[in-house]
């Protein structure tokens, strides 16, 4: 194996733990090149599709920002997929181009299931067409102020703090202890190749107050506790931790601390969100008590740990926007295209909520 | 009862526990939740035969 081939395999090696990706197919999606692009939704399909490994750019790709995290860049003289607008996911292969039309009038929020269609498509062959599914709630701005407690910057963290942000969050608690990685870097939209080793809480201190000089951003680096909890009182607290442990934690701290949470967590291509309170089944009442986390690492792709923060941020939004809330599980599967929403009612003998 | 679980897919002509439907489509090992008919299954709890049955993973990443 050459170099290059062994860098992108140690590179991509989290999504390798995924079933019916290997090695080969890996390398295959590195042959694709990406050339230029219209309008923000092509540009995130695109971003989501490069991060998953479709590694090659052309001099007019438009989203450079990405470049400094993406090191396995390859730069090409031709695109090798075209995007255009249509009314359905249209998939067509001329010579070694691939066409790939969607509906352009789609919210962003449908960019991580047309960039799991594509990805599923270049592992079999086969994609749905048509974009029937309802999503729990929309991805507006943010019109009245509030305080959110984010916990965990990682692979949901990461790109669901840059989506609030963006929509006008104005004060925001990060609670992250750890430190950046390589083998998660694609997946987590804050970071750089540069910033590997570094604790995310350091980089985000820098790079939060450089890109969102009008918000107040609270970081705090270590773990989360209910005194941490009680002591920043925010409207609401986005759980993106990486194990069911700390889930538990959030759980029963904000339960009895009486402030709503929103929970997100990701497995290969499937997820699921939930927004929990006071008066709701908790996760306990979802999960059960015994879950035991292990060490092994988790096979996740990007745009499934991408759609689950866009997810988490839009319920955030409706909460923030008019206390909206939404009360069954909504879980997703981007490879099978199934979008369901889940009622979990309270046990008998629940110590948190019942 | 008609199950999914991923890509896999099982048909039960009866009703059946919690415990036993995990242990048929041996999945006795993964970290899976059950829903039928859009509802959460715990344990102790019987599928009625005519359930749509969804297997999903017990997601914990972030």
């Amino acid at each position: 194996m050459d170099m290059e081939s062994e860098f992108l395999l140690n590179w991509y090696e989290r999504q390798l733990l995924v079933k019916g990706i290997d090695d080969r197919l890996q390398l295959k999606l590195s042959g694709e090149t990406f050339g230029r692009l219209t309008g923000e939704l092509e540009e995130l399909v695109a971003e989501l599709l490069i991060r998953s490994g479709l590694s090659g750019i052309t001099k007019e790709f438009p989203r450079q920002e990405i470049l400094p995290f993406y090191s396995p860049l390859i730069y090409r003289q031709e695109e090798t997929v075209i995007f255009e607008d249509g009314p359905l996911l249209e998939i067509v292969v001329e010579k070694e181009k691939k066409r790939i039309s969607f509906p352009h009038s789609l919210p962003s929020a449908f960019a991580p299931i047309i960039a799991g269609r594509i990805f599923s498509w270049f592992m079999d062959g086969k994609y749905e067409k048509a974009f029937n599914m309802k999503l729990p709630a929309g991805l507006d701005r943010i019109g009245r102020p509030g305080k959110v407690m984010v916990v965990g910057a990682g692979g949901l963290g990461a790109p669901l703090i840059k989506i609030l942000l963006d929509r006008g969050l104005k004060d925001i608690a990060i609670v992250e202890p750890g430190e950046i990685k390589l083998n998660n870097l694609h997946r987590q939209i804050l970071y750089d190749y540069g910033d590997v080793g570094y604790p995310k809480a350091t980089i985000l201190e820098r790079k939060l107050s450089r890109m969102y000089p009008s918000a107040r951003v609270k970081i705090y680096r270590e773990r989360f506790t209910e005194a941490l909890l009680r002591s920043e009182k925010p409207d609401l607290v986005v759980s993106c931790v990486d194990n069911y442990g700390a889930r538990y934690e959030i759980n029963d701290s904000s339960y009895r601390s009486g402030i709503p949470y929103v929970d997100s967590a990701v497995d290969g291509f499937s997820g699921y969100v939930m927004f929990r309170r006071r008066g709701l089944a908790c996760y306990r009442c979802f999960m059960g008590d015994d879950r035991k986390d292990t060490t092994a690492p988790k096979g996740i792709l990007p745009f499934t740990s991408y759609f689950g923060a866009m997810l988490q941020a839009a319920v955030t939004i409706d909460f923030l926007n008019r206390r909206g809330s939404i009360e069954k599980v909504f879980w997703f599967d981007l490879r099978n295209d199934m979008y369901e929403e889940i009622d979990i009612g309270k046990r008998e003998n629940c110590k948190v909520c019942n | 009862m008609e199950v999914v679980y991923g890509q896999k897919r099982w048909s039960f002509d009866r009703a059946m526990p919690l415990e036993r439907l995990v242990e048929e489509t041996g999945l006795r090992r993964e970290a899976v939740l059950v829903m039928a008919d859009g509802r959460l299954i715990r344990e102790g709890e019987t599928i009625p035969a005519g359930s749509k049955v969804l297997i999903i993973s017990a997601a914990n990443g972030g």
